[in-house]
């Protein structure tokens, strides 16, 4: 039963995985971007919390108590790598997340709209025909 | 058009391939949940708090603390730097918008009700951020969950009582600047500090080093008075739990401006 419900629940997280990829693949809207890469971030970190986890009776919390009997704490404790991982992964997908609304935000300022095929469009239409991006070296 | 949308399938369909053969690989046949914990994490437990010798151990009673702040300190000092300088692109991103202040503020936000939850709302939430900040090593939490929560808390006052209450209250953006500086010079100090002492002390000294050592006597002492202090995590907890804060304040008061006024 539990070997079933840890199945489930790692499939499910790949369907997440697969859902999130598409978004930031497929969907031009950047908002929609950001929301699907929040949702990548946050399946990796509870796959990694999942791997984390034991079956013990009952799991306690990686925590040293006053007084605690080393060898009963080690047979119920859960592994606290995976946790502090989590948390590094936490901060720096949120200074990648902070970053990406600054941006987002922007580029909503200065076009307009935050689709990006329309910010395109309004690019190239603001582009005059003649003016080159290079200037053309002089051949002799 | 169509192909377009044909890239787009086989792209997720190797995105649904890659994430299931993620979950079936990690063992033989789908996913067991161990009943057992890896060599390396018994042994961080182990070494995480040995009362009988602490020249061995870090000290840290919370162990997924002492993993960030000890095992992994260096590590967890570049994840704030990530942090530190996201907010800098985020802060010159935005440096030309000036918010002009507006004095009669308490006729903006929401309603009464709403305003007067939000101030118990406000005394609690303070309570629970400064707790979870200074029991980071004995408890679980730490300075950036205790930042976290006292942020978004922050942004709860600024959706209900509108960004000019904060601003006329004095907490603007240069002060949460400030704020956020004093937290990274004193988590930097906090970190370096050692080191020099064993320049002038002509002794062994390292980098984060939280408890004395074989070779290095520097340390402060992890207890004090019968309290668990775990000795440097303490400080770098507060100053974390400093800079945090600060620097999601910047970010609300800046996201918090609307575009309608900037155009005009």
């Amino acid at each position: 039963m539990i070997m079933l419900f840890s199945n489930i629940l790692l499939i499910s997280l790949g369907v997440n995985i697969a859902i999130s990829i598409y978004g930031i693949v497929s969907k031009p809207n950047m908002v929609k971007k950001l929301i699907a890469i929040t949702i990548l971030s946050d399946t990796v970190n509870v796959i990694a919390i999942v791997i984390g986890y034991r079956l013990a009776n009952p799991p306690i919390p990686p925590i040293h108590a006053l007084n605690d009997d080393y060898r009963v704490f080690i047979t119920r404790v859960v592994d606290p790598i995976p946790q502090a991982l989590v948390l590094t992964a936490i901060v720096i997908g949120l200074a990648l997340i902070i970053f990406l609304v600054f941006l987002t935000l922007r580029i909503f300022r200065v076009f307009g709209s935050v689709n990006l095929h329309e910010v395109l469009e309004t690019m190239y239409k603001e582009l005059p025909t003649e003016v080159h991006l290079y200037e053309e070296e002089p051949s002799d | 058009m169509n192909i377009s949308y044909r890239f787009i399938g086989l792209l997720l369909l190797i995105a649904m391939i890659l994430a299931i053969s993620i979950c079936t690989t990690i063992s033989n046949v789908g996913f067991n949940i161990p009943h057992d914990i890896k060599y390396l994490s018994r042994w961080v437990i182990y070494s995480s708090y040995l009362v009988t010798t602490p020249i061995f151990s870090s000290m840290v009673p919370e162990i997924v603390n002492a993993v960030i702040w000890d095992y992994r300190g260096i590590d967890t000092f570049f994840e704030t730097s990530v942090f530190y300088i996201a907010i800098i692109a985020a802060i010159a991103l935005f440096r030309e918008v000036k918010i002009e202040l507006v004095k009669e503020y308490q006729y903006l936000g929401l309603s009464k009700i709403v305003k007067t939850v939000t101030k118990t709302l406000l005394v609690i939430g303070l309570g629970a951020a400064i707790s979870i900040a200074l029991h980071g090593h004995i408890t679980p939490g730490g300075g950036f969950q205790a930042g976290s929560i006292l942020a978004s808390l922050l942004l709860i006052v600024i959706i209900v009582f509108s960004v000019h209450f904060i601003l006329m209250k004095g907490l603007t953006k240069n002060l949460a600047i400030i704020i956020r500086s004093i937290g990274l010079i004193g988590l930097v100090s906090a970190i370096f500090i050692p080191i020099l002492l064993s320049l002038i002390m002509n002794t062994y000294g390292f980098v984060f080093q939280n408890q004395p050592k074989v070779m290095s006597p520097l340390g402060l002492s992890y207890v004090a008075d019968g309290h668990v202090l775990s000795a440097m995590v303490l400080l770098l907890n507060i100053f974390e739990f400093l800079a945090i804060f600060a620097g999601f304040l910047i970010i609300f008061i800046l996201l918090s401006r609307p575009t309608k006024e900037l155009e005009n």
